[in-house]
C-alpha cells in the first residue's frame, strides 16, 4: 500500500516538474544562444531573406502575416554576455504588435561592422505566458554582415575607373 | 456766298458721315455691345483682348521624379516646383524629342514586374505620369510632326540610367503600358553628364531635412513572399522617415455661386462675366428653383449648381461627325479649361489621362487639382456626378462638347504646417482598417503617393492629408494621415 502511494506521489511530482520545466524554458528561449530557428509558421519574414551582407548601418526588418494578435521582437547576440538581448528600433521600441494589415517594417541600427547575429521572434500575444517553440512561438536567426562604407566607395571608384578606361579604348 | 454756304454744308455733312461711320465701326467692333457707343475710341486705345494662348506644355509634367541611388540606398522624391525637378525634366524632354524624331530602340521587351525591378534597382532617375499619355499628344506637347517607326504608343514612365553604359551614352527606358523600350542616346553637350547626376544625388543626400524614401522591393525583395502584388519601385516611407509636413488647405466655392440670402442677380452677372467673358451678351441668363445658374443660347448650355459643379453641353453635339484628331481634341479641352479657370483663382490643374471609345464622336480627357505637387483626390461618393476626377471634358477635333467640372478655389488656411505620421506599416494598416472587406490576395499596390483627399463637398472644406494607393485594376484606396503628435 505504502509503495503504491509513494509511486503515485512520485509520478505526480514527475509530471508536475516536467510542466514546470516547460514554463521555465519560455523566456530563456529568447536569450539562449543555442535556440534553433523554427519554420516561419506565424510570420513570413521577407527581410532578411537569409544571411545578408549590407553596406548600410540602418537595416530594415520586414515581415507579414495573416495571423491575428501577434507580437514581434528583434534581438541581437551580444558576445560579452553570450546571450541575445532585445534591440530597439528607430521608434525606441523593441517589441511591436502587428497591425491589421499584417505587415511589419522596423528599422534597427546595426551596431558593429562585421557579422551581426540577429534573432526575430514572433508569438501570440494572448499566449505570452505559455510559449512553446514551433507551437505558438517562432524564432528565426540570421547573420547580417555590415561592410565598411569604404568598401562601397572602392567598388564605385573601381567601376568608374573601369568605365573611363573602356571609353578611352573606344574613342 | 451760296457757294460758301454749300461748301460749309458739304463739309459738315462730311464730318457727320465720318463720325457716324466711326460709330458704326465701333458698334460692329463690339458686335452685340448695346452700350452707347461713345466708348468706340476705347477700341483703339485699350489693350487688345487676345485669346489665351493655351499653354499645352504646362500639362506635360511628370507628377513625380524619383532620384534613386539604387536598391537599399536612398531614394528622393522630387515634386514640381523644385529647381532640380525642372532641370531634370528639361533634360529628359530633350531626350524624348531625340527619340521621337529619329530614335531607334536598342531593344523592346514585354513589361514584367521583374524586368522593371531590375532597372529600378540601379542608380536611376524615374519620371512618372499620373496616367499614360499617348505619343500623339506628347508630339503635340513638343511641337513635333514626324512619326518614327517602332515608337512607344504611350509614355507612362521614363527611366534614365546614367551608369548603364560604359561609354558616355545615356540609357533611356520608356514604359508604354505594355512594353519597355530601351534607347541609347549621346549625352547632349550642354546636358547633364554622369558626374552631374552623381552630384545631384550627393546634393539631395546632404540637404537639411532631406527625406529618404524606401521602395517596396526593399520590403518584399522576393515577390512570391509578398502578401499582395506590388510594383517594386513605388516609394514608401521606411525607417527613419516617419513624418512629413503638410500645409492646411481649404477648398472654397467660386464667388459667383448663388448663396441663400444674397443678391442672386449680382451672382448671376458675375458668373456670366467670369464664365462666358465677352460672349455673355449672346446668352440668356437665369436661375432655377434650386439656385442653379443657367446660361443658354441656341448651341450651348452651362449649368452652375449650388454645390460648385459646372456642367457644360454643346446642344448640337448630335450633328458632329467623327472625333477628329486626338491632339486637336486635347487642345480644345485645354482651351475650355484655360478660359474658365481664372474664375477660381488659377489653381494648379494636372492632366490625369485620356480615353476614347470606338463608336463615340469624342475623346474624354480627365484633369485634377494639385497643390504644390500634391494631388487632390476626389471621392466618388457624395459627389454629384460620381466621378473620381475634378474635371472631365469630352471634345473632338472641332470643339468641346461636354464638360463636368468641380469648381473650387484652393487656398491655404491660416493654420501652421503640421507633421503627419507617414510610416508605411502604419498607413498600410489603416488602409485595411478602413476597408474591412479588403483581402490581401486581391489587393495590389501599383502606385502610392501622399496628397489630399476631398470627400466632402461643402464650402470652405478643409482637405485631409492622405496616403493614396492605386491598385493594378485602377481602384483607389485612401487613408487620412494621423497627426504625428496624436499617435
Amino acid at each position: 500500500m505504502i509503495k503504491k502511494i509513494c509511486t503515485s506521489v512520485l509520478l505526480l511530482v514527475f509530471i508536475v516538474t516536467l510542466s514546470m520545466q516547460g514554463f521555465a524554458w519560455n523566456r530563456n528561449v529568447f536569450y539562449d544562444e543555442s535556440t534553433p530557428s523554427t519554420s516561419q509558421f506565424l510570420v513570413t519574414i521577407t527581410r532578411p531573406e537569409g544571411d545578408e551582407t549590407t553596406l548600410k548601418r540602418d537595416y530594415v526588418i520586414c515581415a507579414n502575416t495573416d495571423v491575428d494578435n501577434l507580437v514581434i521582437a528583434i534581438f541581437r547576440y551580444q558576445s560579452q554576455s553570450g546571450t541575445y538581448r532585445p534591440i530597439n528600433g528607430t521608434d525606441a521600441n523593441s517589441t511591436w504588435e502587428i497591425g491589421k494589415s499584417g505587415i511589419v517594417v522596423k528599422q534597427i541600427e546595426l551596431p558593429r561592422i562585421g557579422a551581426n547575429q540577429l534573432r526575430v521572434i514572433a508569438y501570440k500575444k494572448s499566449e505570452a505566458n505559455y510559449l512553446q517553440l514551433n507551437y505558438n512561438l517562432q524564432v528565426n536567426n540570421y547573420t547580417v554582415t555590415l561592410l565598411d562604407s569604404g568598401m562601397k566607395d572602392a567598388i564605385k571608384n573601381g567601376f568608374f575607373r573601369l568605365s573611363e578606361m573602356f571609353s578611352q579604348l573606344w574613342k | 456766298m451760296n457757294n460758301d454756304m454749300m461748301e460749309r454744308i458739304k463739309f459738315i455733312v462730311l464730318i457727320v458721315l465720318v463720325i457716324t461711320s466711326m460709330m458704326q465701326l465701333g458698334i460692329l467692333w463690339f458686335f452685340q455691345n448695346h452700350e452707347i457707343p461713345t466708348n468706340i475710341l476705347q477700341a483703339f486705345f485699350q489693350k487688345p483682348t487676345t485669346q489665351k494662348e493655351t499653354q499645352i506644355k504646362n500639362y506635360f509634367l511628370p507628377y513625380r521624379i524619383v532620384a534613386s541611388e539604387g536598391f537599399d540606398e536612398a531614394h528622393f522624391v522630387l515634386s514640381p516646383g523644385r529647381k532640380d525637378y525642372q532641370v531634370l525634366w528639361d533634360e529628359v524632354t530633350s531626350y524624348i524629342r531625340d527619340i521621337l524624331i529619329e530614335g531607334k530602340p536598342v531593344s523592346v521587351v514585354q513589361y514584367s514586374t521583374d524586368e522593371w525591378a531590375k532597372l529600378t534597382g540601379k542608380e536611376s532617375f524615374i519620371f512618372e505620369f499620373n496616367a499614360p499619355i499617348s505619343t500623339k499628344i506628347v508630339r503635340g506637347f513638343l511641337n513635333l510632326t514626324a512619326v518614327s517607326n517602332n515608337e512607344p504608343l504611350y509614355f507612362q514612365r521614363i527611366i534614365i540610367l546614367p551608369n548603364d553604359d560604359v561609354n558616355n551614352d545615356i540609357a533611356v527606358y520608356i514604359y508604354d503600358t505594355a512594353k519597355i523600350f530601351k534607347y541609347k542616346l549621346k549625352v547632349h553637350s550642354s546636358g547633364l553628364g554622369r558626374a552631374d547626376y552623381e552630384a545631384l544625388l550627393e546634393k539631395l543626400k546632404g540637404e537639411p531635412g532631406s527625406q529618404k524614401f524606401g521602395i517596396l522591393k526593399e520590403i518584399f525583395p522576393v515577390s512570391k513572399k509578398a502578401p499582395f502584388q506590388v510594383r517594386p519601385d513605388v516609394p514608401v516611407a521606411l525607417g527613419d522617415m516617419r513624418q512629413m509636413k503638410f500645409e492646411h488647405i481649404i477648398a472654397k466655392y467660386p464667388e459667383f455661386i448663388v448663396k441663400e440670402g444674397t443678391n442672386t442677380n449680382e451672382d448671376i452677372s458675375l458668373g456670366a462675366r467670369l464664365i462666358l467673358g465677352s460672349d455673355k451678351e449672346s446668352y440668356d441668363l437665369g436661375m432655377d428653383s434650386k439656385r442653379t445658374i443657367i446660361f443658354k443660347n441656341i448651341s450651348n448650355i452651362y449649368r452652375i449648381y449650388s454645390d460648385g459643379w459646372l456642367e457644360y453641353q454643346y446642344l448640337l453635339a448630335g450633328e458632329e461627325t467623327g472625333k477628329g484628331d486626338e491632339l486637336a481634341a486635347f487642345r480644345k479641352a485645354l482651351e475650355f479649361i484655360s478660359y474658365k479657370k481664372n474664375c477660381i483663382g488659377d489653381p494648379d490643374i494636372v492632366f490625369l489621362g485620356s480615353s476614347s471609345e470606338k463608336d463615340k464622336n469624342y475623346y474624354t480627357f480627365s484633369f485634377g487639382y494639385s497643390y504644390k505637387g500634391k494631388l487632390i483626390q476626389i471621392s466618388r461618393e457624395n459627389n454629384r456626378f460620381s466621378q473620381n476626377e475634378a474635371i472631365i471634358i469630352k471634345s473632338n477635333g472641332n470643339k468641346t462638347i461636354e464638360a463636368k467640372w468641380l469648381m473650387r478655389r484652393i487656398e491655404i488656411s491660416s493654420k501652421q504646417e503640421t507633421e503627419y505620421a507617414i510610416a508605411f506599416d502604419e498607413t498600410i494598416s489603416n488602409i485595411f482598417v478602413n476597408n474591412p472587406q479588403l483581402e490581401k490576395k486581391t489587393f495590389s499596390i501599383e502606385d502610392a503617393y501622399y496628397g489630399y483627399n476631398m470627400d466632402d463637398f461643402k464650402d470652405n472644406q478643409e482637405l485631409n492629408p492622405s496616403w493614396i494607393v492605386v491598385s493594378k485594376e485602377g481602384k483607389v484606396f485612401k487613408t487620412a494621415l494621423n497627426k504625428a503628435d496624436e499617435r
